[in-house]
């Protein structure tokens, strides 16, 4: 369903399509499993929420670069239109079913989010920490919104966690992959900033992997205590996280010895 | 007549529209908040909040209620602006550097989705249940619309129902829709609801077209920006429409667009020169002006009444404007 909500055929020649993160799927439609709302509803309320990640994962495409031949401007205009099409599907979706408090939630959401990504993107971070916070908002909002709305305490507190630690995974793996990710070359440049100016740009990229991979471990300290105690929770979960953990190889002994 | 004296029955509601639309914006981030500022501080027509005060007129007319719809429907137009500069890659908009220019790509995308959210958030306190489907099913629209802009980017093929329907959704569906809402939100009734909305798509269209015209005829000062802008992106409109239909000037056209000596500019430039001649603002201007009509007949609906008289006076205007 949500497949085919995305397959827009001129938009398809120019974009790719879209990335259906999995990990919420899965998360969203637990939850709303554990809601009273009818089978139809359901369904059409976690395709808009869908609908609302996919609009805002698509702008994030945009890039800061010149185009310099048509294809490229192509895309960067349909990119731009693509992720206004997502958005505008999730309304209309919800305004079909009058779901008014709904439609309030997520827009409620998109505007934190958006406050948190340019304060991601804009502010010069005097230290990493406020680096992570903020991302964890990025990872969290929707799944913290989403929880409040449906007053699910437990899968907010784990669903915040479970995405944060997500991001920090895949930032971590296209650092394996690439060398870098947008958030190890905003950590490095904070570094630089403060107190390692010292240091040359590779030694720069080696620390600010070993504070991600700080941060990762804590992360997953946290999942381990919160799986402790939502014992419900974990089972739901349990296969996800061996699944991510095993496809990033990462081993807490391997963490501590590189921190 | 000018739109400042058309507006001074509404003086101090739009002030206070003015207001809310700078609190609405007000975001934590110093960036979003400047930026979304920058555009608002710009200036415009403000042309689909009085839209929606004025079909308010028509129902039981409360500002407290009015102010989501009026400051919703300019935000969700001001939102648009911001993703299309990125789209057209514009430097310059109200005579001012864009957000894209001013600061980059990204950031005008989060502004763009900042104040789009916020608009619909502004919706949602209204507790008539059909005002966000009449709003989701034009935003839905509009964005299909501005897909097809970009799809019909020098397609040399398409026809003027091509940029009808195109147009519809650029433009005619917000005017139409924030008459709709307006007279929704004041609890008018479903008749005067039906002329509201169709008056403000005949004036959309009119609106639209008259913007195209103005592409081919206004100076930098007037439009903020050079003429011939529209063509340089490869929109195609009515007056370069009606000029393809002319003799032999449709390959004449494309021709000018295939030649690889020639700047973007001295092509734009040689078209303009063309479309003027075949009179293609000539009957442009017509077609603007039979919206315009149409328009007035769905105001003669209407009770009569000064916000009527008002709403006439704006059409007139928009079908008449020089910027």
């Amino acid at each position: 369903m949500l497949q085919s909500r995305l397959s827009h055929s001129y938009l398809l020649q120019f974009i790719d399509f879209p990335i259906i993160d999995e990990e919420r799927l899965y998360v969203f439609y637990g939850m709303l499993e554990q809601t009273k709302l009818e089978r139809k509803r359901k369904e059409d309320t976690l395709l808009s929420i869908m609908l609302v990640q996919i609009a805002l994962d698509t702008h994030d495409l945009i890039s800061l670069d010149d185009v310099t031949n048509e294809n490229d401007r192509k895309n960067r205009q349909l990119t731009v239109l693509a992720g206004d099409y997502f958005s505008s599907m999730y309304y209309q979706i919800l305004s079909k079913w009058n779901d008014n408090e709904m439609i309030r939630t997520l827009s409620e959401a998109i505007q934190e989010i958006n406050e948190a990504k340019m304060s991601f993107y804009q502010t010069d971070h005097r230290t990493v920490e406020p680096i992570f916070d903020n991302l964890k908002e990025i990872e969290s909002i929707l799944v913290r919104k989403v929880a409040e709305h449906y007053g699910l305490d437990n899968w907010k507190t784990f669903g915040m966690q479970y995405f944060y630690m997500n991001r920090l995974l895949l930032e971590r793996k296209q650092g394996l992959i690439h060398s870098s990710s947008n958030l190890l070359q905003k950590i490095a440049l904070t570094l630089l900033t403060v107190k390692e100016s010292k240091l040359s740009s590779d030694q720069q990229a080696s620390k600010a992997k070993i504070v991600l991979d700080s941060y990762v471990g804590h992360a997953k300290k946290e999942i381990d205590f919160l799986c402790q105690h939502y014992s419900e929770l974990h089972r739901w979960f349990q296969n996800r996280l061996e699944y991510n953990w095993g496809i990033i190889g990462i081993k807490e002994e391997k963490l501590a010895e590189e921190g | 007549m000018k739109l400042k004296t058309i507006y001074a029955s509404l003086k101090n509601d739009l002030s206070f529209i003015e207001s809310e639309l700078e609190q609405t914006v007000n975001a934590h981030h110093p960036v979003l908040r400047d930026a979304s500022n920058h555009l608002l501080k710009a200036g415009g027509k403000r042309i689909r909040p009085v839209f929606v005060l004025l079909s308010g007129k028509f129902g039981d007319y409360n500002l407290v209620l009015m102010k989501n719809v009026a400051v919703a429907l300019e935000l969700i137009h001001m939102a648009s602006l911001v993703h299309d500069d990125v789209i057209d890659d514009a430097e310059m908009r109200r005579g001012k550097k864009t957000i894209k220019a001013k600061w980059d790509n990204r950031v005008a995308m989060y502004t763009g989705d900042y104040i789009f959210a916020r608009a619909i958030e502004l919706v949602t306190e209204l507790k008539e249940p059909s005002a966000n489907t009449i709003l989701s099913n034009a935003i839905l629209e509009m964005s299909i619309g501005e897909i097809e802009q970009i799809k019909d980017q020098f397609n040399w093929d398409q026809n003027v129902r091509d940029y009808f329907r195109r147009i519809k959704r650029k433009t005619a569906l917000l005017i139409a829709t924030s008459c709709e809402l307006g007279a929704v939100a004041a609890g008018a009734s479903k008749a005067e609801q039906r002329h509201l909305k169709q008056f403000g798509y005949y004036v959309g269209m009119s609106y639209q077209i008259t913007d195209d015209i103005l592409d081919y005829t206004g100076t930098v000062k007037e439009l903020g920006k050079p003429a011939g802008g529209d063509l340089l992106q490869g929109n195609i409109t009515l007056p370069v429409l009606y000029a393809m239909n002319q003799d032999n000037k449709k390959h004449e056209i494309m021709d000018i667009f295939s030649k690889e000596l020639n700047t973007s500019q001295e092509k734009v430039n040689q078209v303009i020169s063309i479309v003027k001649s075949s009179g293609g603002i000539e009957f442009s201007q017509r077609i603007s002006d039979r919206y315009l009509q149409k328009a007035f007949n769905e105001l003669d609906q209407l009770p009569s009444q000064s916000a009527r008289t008002s709403l006439r006076q704006i059409a007139e205007y928009i079908g008449k404007r020089k910027h």
